[in-house]
């Protein structure tokens, strides 16, 4: 059964999944070129990290876009025909889901690989300076985490019925008006600045976000 | 006006008004002279400073320390988390700098206005007589911690500002900065462009020692930077004292790639310091954290000694025990682990599930 | 089990309205049912509720043992199931249509759904969504008969199709229940082809199940009969008065249901007569039936 929702899964969303990851593999050595033509000349330390310091929010960028875009065509697909086709098939619900879940965040995994193979080769062509290194690695897997945590959030919205995914955006819209207001009206900015340190640092939601997505640091 | 300008200014008013030669002993009492009105004239701008901000508003008093704010400003209870600060920040100097880090907060004079601007009307907290006129934003409700954070900072400024070598050191650094300041200071030492910064930071203690001391006019370049550094030092040093002509055509020429230009430009720049106050107001502090309760006692008494000899003397230490504990320390701060993203991936992996679960709630056409 | 589907006081509403309303339906083992009704009388939500895609606001439903939808899922193991609308992925092939559908059931037949694709004509490699309406039910009833279900549910699997193709697909049909004695529920609202196949009639309109019988009753049971001297219908009148018309003074036309012969002597007891009987098609009975069901006057028909 998984092996059939994967392939439908892959079905639709290769060409996606293929332009992701060629964009993934090839950002990171743009920003080498960038670099290359140093104004310091020669790769220093400074320029090496300043060029590659916009690496990481741009990566960011596109974790959140794969994992929008991993759930989007599924979606459609399924939503075309009213999800009459996987309400029919003799499995709960939530197995389907489950599955349906598990199959695009496998195919997450491959812009991270390119991203890496990207990084790796970046950093063989690059002369680092003695004082910092790359990690090439721990930018995939945060990549990943990223995406996935954006699939995730994304993928719960969309498979919510309509009137319950409403409810829940409408619950953080007004959650978010009330706490503003509250920081307005009594000046207890602390409030607002500690729901927002709580979802930006661990263990919350957003926290992967704000770590460091550095390909080369000290 | 800084304070140093003004008094530069009346030493060369004094000596514009000598009617006669005057001797080193007499031009010394003149100079302390001016320093005194200098001082009087300082005071008495804090004092208008402190009338056209508070007006006849009382304030509170808290032991030796009195903070000035408008009424309409702060609540009473905001007032109370105030005071509670600043018994809280001085407490802390206690504990970890003894009497000597105590009495540098003790005598503060401190004002509390509210910024009118921005939706949130946050208020600020400054030292009404620094001559850094320092200012932290203080959320509502007053949280005692951040006032004693801002006692503790502006205690450090205090330090700076009685030792004059440290001034020249450490400028008015924070004197406490936590770790994510030191992957900030590991970073910034990684990616200096002297080369000395660049050894320290690869762990040549003798190269931090270098860093260490700031660039003066008469410091050899070669201490600080290598060849390759010197388009880097051209493109960032302060305009010398030649035609523009000459400066511009040279500089020019060096930023263009030509090395020769470089190297001859150097030698008449003054550059910028390519290691800046933070880091070294992070060694201080690492001294004064090694020195325990007599480190800021020590400091003090060593304050003509040059300053890493005083921090080192502050710390109970030698100098590169000193800096190899500051370096590990720094270095700690961004040292990675195969265990670092444990907690991110297991994290990630639980909200994923929680996520998945909202989605398998049962649905129907 | 003798009933494959049981489904008792089922009530269900999309808005404040109840669409659904105290429904009560029963198919026997072996059956084909026939589930008659017009547009919008609630047929195709009847199917979804009873496949555990809707969810009842009252009553119970009961399919292959398996209470819905709370085990549907177990349920649909053994159904084969094609809806009103294409509902397969688009952007599959057949071939793979075939190969998605077949990882979820078991028992899939592949000769089976291999021998069906040649007999349809369908080509392994043509895309789902460039099939032409009729290729698209023929491919649904593919599935749908390859998983050697014991009840095949078909709502309009028919509706659209052009002859050639209609009798191609009832042919299959009908085949694989000679050879299965699987049940079939097929919704329908082309009454002469239920008459061909049906063995069970269940008629729907406004919400509400108007008539459940079998075939052979539906066909030869309602009469039209010319009735003069009309006497009063009361309870105790041996069959349903479905309508009544006057035609003359003296005549009255009446549409009736469960009729035998032996009720000319109600009428000659009291004092009225027939003079004739008319049988009525299917599409006719269903129509008086319908009648039947909206005008109030007349006498409760289930």
């Amino acid at each position: 059964m998984f092996g059939q929702i994967l392939y439908t899964q892959v079905k639709w969303s290769r060409t996606a999944v293929a332009i992701l990851s060629i964009v993934t593999f090839a950002t990171p050595a743009l920003f080498w070129r960038m670099v290359h033509e140093g104004f310091f000349g020669q790769n220093s330390a400074m320029e090496v990290m300043n060029g590659f310091e916009a690496l990481g929010p741009m990566l960011v960028a596109f974790a959140v876009f794969a994992g929008l875009l991993l759930v989007a065509q599924p979606w459609a697909v399924d939503s075309a025909a009213r999800h009459v086709y996987p309400l029919a098939l003799p499995l709960p619900w939530r197995k389907y889901v489950a599955m349906r879940f598990g199959a695009g965040a496998l195919l997450l995994v491959i812009p991270a690989i390119t991203l890496w193979l990207g990084s790796l080769l970046v950093l063989a062509l690059i002369e680092i300076p003695a004082t910092l290194r790359g990690y090439p690695g721990t930018l995939a897997l945060r990549y990943l985490l990223g995406s996935l945590l954006a699939y995730s959030a994304v993928f719960a919205l969309q498979y919510l019925s309509g009137r319950r995914a409403a409810h829940l955006l409408l619950g953080i819209l007004i959650g978010l008006v009330v706490v503003a207001l509250a920081a307005e009206f009594s000046g207890n900015t602390a409030l607002l600045y500690s729901v927002v340190n709580r979802l930006i640092h661990w263990p919350g939601p957003l926290a992967v976000f704000g770590d460091s997505w550095m390909l080369i640091d000290v | 006006m800084s304070d140093r300008s003004a008094l530069l200014g009346l030493l060369f008013a004094v000596a514009a008004t000598a009617t006669r030669a005057q001797s080193v002993d007499e031009l010394r009492a003149e100079l302390q002279r001016a320093e005194s009105r200098l001082g009087i004239a300082v005071a008495r701008q804090a004092q208008l400073r402190e009338t056209r901000l508070f007006g006849s508003d009382a304030g509170l008093r808290s032991g030796g320390r009195r903070v000035r704010y408008r009424t309409a400003d702060l609540s009473p209870r905001d007032s109370a988390a105030l005071s509670r600060g600043l018994e809280l920040g001085v407490t802390r100097l206690r504990e970890w700098y003894g009497d000597a880090g105590a009495s540098l907060a003790d005598t503060a004079s401190l004002g509390v206005t509210s910024e009118r601007r921005g939706a949130f009307r946050p208020l600020v907290i400054f030292s009404i007589a620094s001559p850094n006129f320092t200012r932290v934003r203080l959320s509502r409700p007053v949280d005692e911690e951040e006032v004693a954070r801002f006692v503790i900072h502006e205690a450090g400024d205090r330090l700076s500002a009685r030792t004059p070598t440290l001034r020249r050191f450490a400028g008015y650094s924070a004197m406490l900065p936590g770790p994510r300041e030191d992957a900030e200071i590991a970073r910034r030492l990684a990616t200096s462009w002297a080369a000395a910064g660049r050894r320290c930071a690869a762990g040549a203690i003798g190269a931090c020692a270098t860093v260490a001391e700031p660039i003066g006019p008469d410091s050899p370049l070669d201490l600080y930077f290598e060849p390759s550094d010197f388009r880097a030092v051209v493109a960032s040093a302060n305009r010398p004292a030649i035609a523009d002509s000459v400066f511009y055509a040279s500089r020019r020429r060096c930023l263009a790639g030509a090395d020769t230009a470089c190297a001859r430009l150097v030698r008449i720049l003054d550059p910028a310091d390519p290691i800046g106050d933070h880091i070294r107001g992070s060694i201080l502090t690492h001294a004064l954290a090694l020195g325990g309760r007599d480190g800021i006692a020590r400091l003090l008494a060593a304050r003509d000694t040059v300053p890493l000899a005083a921090l080192a003397r502050a710390a109970g230490t030698s100098e590169d025990a000193l800096l190899s504990s500051w370096h590990t320390k720094i270095y700690a701060a961004v040292r990675r682990g195969p265990f670092d993203l444990v907690v991110p991936f297991l994290t990630t992996f639980g909200w994923a599930a929680l996520l998945l679960a909202v989605a398998t709630r049962r649905r129907y056409l | 089990m003798t009933d494959v589907i049981r489904i008792r006081d089922l009530a269900w509403r999309a808005g404040r309205e109840f669409a659904i309303r105290e429904l009560a339906m029963t198919v026997p083992t072996g059956a084909i049912y026939g589930f008659l009704g017009p547009n919008g009388s609630g047929k195709t939500t009847t199917i979804r509720l009873m496949l555990g895609m809707l969810p009842a606001e009252d009553g119970t439903i009961e399919v292959l043992g398996h209470s819905v939808p709370r085990y549907a899922h177990r349920a649909l193991e053994r159904i084969g199931y094609v809806p009103e609308r294409l509902h397969l992925y688009q952007g599959l092939t057949v071939d793979e249509s075939i190969r998605f559908h077949r990882a979820f059931y078991k028992d899939f037949d592949d000769a089976e759904a291999e021998r069906l694709r040649k007999r349809f004509a369908l080509r392994e490699d043509q895309l789902v969504q460039r099939l032409s309406k009729g290729e698209a039910g023929k491919l649904m009833m593919l599935l749908a008969l390859s998983q050697r279900a014991e009840l095949l549910v078909l709502d309009e699997p028919t509706d659209g199709l052009d002859p050639v193709i209609r009798r191609e697909v009832l042919g299959a049909l009908v085949e694989y229940v000679d050879s299965r004695k699987a049940t079939v529920f097929i919704s329908s609202h082309l009454v002469h082809e239920q008459e061909r196949i049906c063995d069970w009639v269940g008629v729907m309109d406004g919400g509400r199940l108007i008539a459940e019988l079998p075939m052979q009753e539906f066909r030869s049971g309602i009469k039209r009969l010319r009735v003069s001297q009309a006497p009063p219908v009361g309870d105790a009148t041996p069959f349903a008065l479905l309508s009544r018309e006057s035609l003359n003074a003296q005549h009255e036309e009446w549409v009736v249901r469960g009729w035998q012969p032996e009720m000319r002597e109600w009428f000659q007891r009291a004092g009225a007569d027939v003079r004739e009987i008319q049988d009525l098609d299917l599409e006719e009975s269903f129509v008086e039936l319908l009648r039947g069901a909206r005008t109030p006057s007349t006498t409760e028909i289930r």
